[in-house]
């Protein structure tokens, strides 16, 4: 405490803990996100579904949603250290940093709302230019049931990924059969100059 | 979509986003706590000093502090999935494992470039006189005072009811340069008082 004057404050944390408690969160995570936290944070959500006895087939359905939200973040948040990043090639004239060092900024939360109905829902920065393209995609599987969406994955798969995909192209198409087509995202329009906020929700 | 009214609100997310922002915070975990969390958000964290080419001393310090706060909040919070009246006795060699305690943790930097790691829990409240009498008694200590005191409590043994060696918060306070506040709200439920750790890197 040497010259320091008081900073922490509990009272701000204990306001935060009871906003959690009140909107049905269980887990928060909101920084820099790896596959790490996803494995970390992925067993103790998956302890906390066994204390809890949940039903075997709604366990199931929000682990792979939260795996492959937290997937897509990890892949598609615009957000990361990639400015340092380029900093250090412009230095060394040479990759110094590994590709598994450019950490992507992204949140999690995991919780159950009063009816009981759970949510697992994921937010990160997307850039303004790729807004059009994304709504695109989810409006194009909006409302379809957990059958109609096994039908288009499959095709995917079978035609390989679109454009610009790092994965399969199937993620969000796959996250919505999980849910059994109960989803829904929202997209907050010029979070910054350069980014859009992009959020998802799965309800299980 | 179907039959659902909207539920998901993408602008409560972007503005508990740009809190974190305002205050300086990097990471924010707040949930049922154990030690893959840790060593995952501690990976991260050891990337984010890397990248940010942090001072080798103030991350090794930062990066130890995390850890013991951490470890902490995993062994004393008092708040657990399920609650403690609930657990089986010590009958059920699954208790243990089975049991997950809740805490926060914030890693996060001051404007004026202080570097900070702030976690929470729950403690009952009836070891709030405990806990306050321990932490003010190092309160004000130095770096080599706080050596000398981890010292002496290693050879005497753990105190009573510990289950570490004793010398969690002397250690981490020691890390920390001595530079460390805690605040305790009292009575936040009928049994549990809300406690409050941060170590100033």
């Amino acid at each position: 405490m040497t010259q320091a004057n008081k900073r922490l404050n509990g009272h701000s944390y204990l306001s935060f803990r009871e906003e959690l408690v009140k909107r049905g969160i269980v887990f928060s995570y909101c920084g820099f996100l790896n596959e790490d936290i996803l494995s970390g944070i992925g067993n103790a959500l998956r302890t906390k579904l066994s204390i809890d006895k949940t039903d075997v087939k709604v366990s199931r359905g929000i682990f792979s949603a939260f795996v492959e939200q937290v997937q897509n973040v990890i892949r598609y948040s615009a957000e990361t250290n990639a400015i340092i990043e380029e900093e250090n090639l412009q230095e060394d004239g040479e990759e110094n940093v590994h590709e598994n060092e450019t950490l992507p900024y992204g949140m999690v939360t995991i919780g159950e709302y009063p009816d009981g109905t759970r949510f697992v829902a994921c937010c990160n920065m997307i850039r303004n230019t790729d807004t059009e393209k994304l709504t695109a995609q989810l409006e194009s599987i909006r409302g379809l049931d957990r059958k109609q969406l096994g039908a288009m994955m499959r095709e995917q798969l079978k035609n390989g990924p679109p454009q610009g995909s790092k994965g399969a192209g199937v993620g969000f198409i796959s996250i919505a059969r999980e849910a059994n087509g109960n989803w829904e995202y929202d997209i907050v329009r010029d979070a910054s100059a350069e980014f859009d906020f992009f959020c998802f929700e799965a309800h299980v | 979509m179907t039959n659902m009214p909207k539920r998901l609100k993408g602008s409560s997310h972007l503005s508990f986003r740009k809190e974190l922002d305002n205050r300086g915070i990097v990471f924010s975990y707040s949930g049922f706590l154990n030690e893959d969390i840790l060593t995952g958000i501690g990976n991260a964290l050891r990337t984010k000093l890397v990248i940010d080419k942090t001072d080798v001393k103030i991350s090794r310090g930062l990066f130890s502090a995390f850890v013991e706060q951490v470890q902490n909040v995993i062994r004393y919070s008092a708040e657990k999935s399920p609650p403690e009246s609930e657990q089986p006795g010590d009958a059920d060699p699954l208790a243990e494992h089975e049991s997950l305690p809740y805490g926060m943790v914030t890693i996060g930097e001051y404007p004026d470039g202080t570097r900070f790691i702030a976690c929470c829990n729950m403690i009952h409240s009836k070891d709030y006189e405990k806990l306050s009498t321990s932490l003010d008694s190092i309160k004000g200590l130095d770096k080599k005072q706080l050596g000398s005191m981890m010292r002496e409590q290693l050879r005497n043994g753990p105190p009573e009811g510990s289950k570490g060696a004793g010398v969690g918060f002397i250690s981490i306070a020691r890390e920390a340069n001595g530079n460390w506040e805690y605040d305790i709200i009292k009575n936040v439920t009928d049994q549990f008082d809300f406690f409050c750790f941060e170590a100033h890197f």
